[in-house]
């Protein structure tokens, strides 16, 4: 039986065991195994009515139960899907709907629309569609339209497996899902949890920035399991110091991964969460999860959390600026090796971030995180930040080259650097410095628009200064990101 | 207080909240404050709290659309707070 089919009667056959256990709680109301089963016919029912041909459907969702049964409803019907960010801006959804050969367009109530064909482009590889994929995530990418990361039900099943096992999932687990449906920890959120019968709490995603619905949510839905980004923590940890402080005893284990969890607030989780193990998760959507530090509550680390045990199967490498490897400790470029990862972006895209290593010619392929990393003489990895330009705000994934890019094709302005600042509440602050024409009517307000218009919302910067002198330039000419970083710290 | 007095100080508020590079007075009454990626979506957050503590107003997510521009906040205010 093939990986894909194998999914499909996973995920069938609990809903036939199980049609009165709980699947979904949404809205304060529990929506059954068998309800979740007649939602997903229905939306097969549009799907086969409604479009032809065997293209990835672009899909375009927020959570809700009907988004959840529409991308069942592709997998029961054979029909990969590209799920990116509802909140994209219009013109990059339909870049991306293009670039991933979509014909329709399809959202959980108003059905599929058929999208204009564009012309195929001549200079782009194309690079097949695996016949296992069954749906694709997307990644930031420096030209401000994402990446497409194909996943394949190989991995999906692979990934469901490991994360049951590794978090005791079963019937009687409930998950917390805090993650928007784009996200790949929706892997476990959703598919592991309805994989094994279990039930999964959805956060409307109006409502994801309201910290006392989020508490009161957990606090009724008794969630055994809970995954978020640490930004999801903060705001628990401050609501919940000012409600009384009444543990969340049902949780047994929480998990963070996306950016690093402050010393401070999981000392403050372990006494919200007194029953719970915390698991730092490290990954990404081109290889899902490679290493978890599980860590008790009696052992919680006072400083930067190391990266933990790699998952079974992942091999990871630490590579030097030239590209020999780092035997020992030392700093260098993670690549990692998992049984998870894609087989390579969409059409071809980035495909030097996929290989074997030039040493290891027959080893298996490993991507480039693009993460620096530290090996201690204890062999602890710990992160140390980014090779390239992309940053997280708000547990997002975003490239600031991108933002500089959508900033200078505006006319008007001649020159733009944008740099991130740590920052508690977001993880971290972009801020932009223009440089304009003399005479160029532009100000922040503009190009606020101009991002919002071009970029995901987090990419678009909190700060900026708008000037008509030119920026700071290294020796070699180059724009001075360190110097404007600094003018922006002193400034805070 | 009269109407020119709100949106003053909303001007006042969301420039020194959301976009301190911009003086008040050039945000326009009618600028798209959430299209235009002034206000973000945990933004919305800082604007229901601000009024309620300075204006005495109770508004929450779902009056989003309220908080759209100057002028749309302004009415909020006068709706709800009863003063003129």
């Amino acid at each position: 039986m093939d990986m894909r089919t194998a999914l499909r009667a996973q995920l069938r056959s609990v809903r036939r065991e199980l049609p009165d256990s709980p699947a979904l709680i949404w809205r304060g109301r529990e929506i059954s195994y068998g309800e979740l089963g007649g939602m997903v016919d229905e939306q097969r029912r549009r799907i086969t009515e409604q479009t032809t041909g065997d293209e990835p459907l672009g899909l375009l969702a927020q959570t809700s139960p009907e988004a959840i049964a529409l991308m069942l409803a592709c997998v029961e019907e054979r029909r990969p899907f590209v799920l990116p960010s509802a909140e994209l801006p219009g013109a990059v959804l339909e870049t991306l709907f293009a670039k991933a050969g979509c014909r329709y367009r399809v959202t959980p109530d108003g059905g599929a629309q058929a999208l204009p064909t564009l012309e195929p482009d001549p200079s782009a590889s194309h690079v097949p569609l695996g016949p296992d994929t069954v749906f694709m995530l997307t990644t930031s990418g420096s030209t401000g339209v994402p990446k497409v990361v194909p996943i394949r039900a190989t991995a999906l099943v692979r990934f469901t497996e490991w994360a049951r096992k590794r978090f005791a999932m079963g019937r009687e687990t409930g998950v917390f899902n805090y993650a928007p449906l784009n996200f790949d920890l929706c892997l476990l959120d959703l598919w592991t949890t309805l994989s094994v019968g279990g039930r999964v709490t959805l956060v409307e995603r109006t409502s994801a920035g309201n910290a006392r619905h989020l508490l009161s949510l957990m606090t009724e839905t008794r969630p055994n399991l809970v995954q978020a980004v640490p930004m999801f923590y903060r705001l628990i940890a401050q609501v919940w110091r000012d409600t009384g402080e009444q543990p969340l005893t049902s949780v047994r284990s929480v998990l963070w991964s996306g950016d690093s969890m402050p010393p401070s607030l999981l000392r403050t989780l372990a006494t919200v969460f007194p029953s719970a193990h915390f698991y730092n998760v490290y990954g990404c959507t081109e290889i899902n999860n490679a290493f978890v530090n599980e860590l008790a509550p009696s052992a919680l680390p006072s400083g930067q959390i190391p990266l933990g045990e790699a998952l079974p199967g992942v091999r990871s490498l630490i590579v030097d600026g030239r590209g020999d490897l780092i035997d020992g400790p030392g700093k260098g470029e993670l690549w990692v090796s998992t049984p998870f990862q894609t087989s390579g972006y969409l059409a071809g895209e980035g495909g030097e971030r996929f290989g074997p290593h030039h040493m290891d010619e027959d080893g298996p392929v490993y991507f480039r995180s693009g993460d620096l990393v530290r090996r201690h003489p204890n062999g602890n990895l710990t992160l140390e930040g980014r090779i390239d330009f992309q940053v997280k705000v708000r547990g997002v994934q975003v490239d600031t080259e991108a933002v500089e890019r959508v900033l200078q094709d505006q006319e008007g302005v001649v020159e733009a650097g944008v740099v991130a600042l740590p920052e508690e509440r977001n993880g971290h602050r972009l801020c932009a410095s223009v440089r304009i024409q003399p005479e160029a009517r532009i100000n922040g307000l503009v190009l606020r628009k101009l991002c919002a218009e071009h970029l995901p919302p987090a990419a678009v910067p909190s700060s900026f200064e708008v000037e008509r002198s030119s920026l700071p330039r290294t020796s070699t000419g180059k724009l001075d990101r360190k110097v404007l970083k600094e003018r922006w710290s002193s400034r805070v | 207080m009269s109407d020119t007095d709100h949106r003053w100080s909303i001007r006042e508020f969301i420039s020194q909240e959301f976009a301190p590079d911009v003086p008040p007075d050039d945000i326009d009454d009618d600028h798209d404050l959430l299209g235009g990626a002034v206000i973000d979506s945990l933004g919305v957050y800082v604007v229901i709290a601000w009024l309620k503590e300075n204006h005495g107003v109770e508004a929450d997510e779902g009056d989003y659309d309220s908080f759209r521009s100057v002028q749309s906040i302004d009415d909020l205010i006068r709706e709800r707070s009863g003063k003129d």
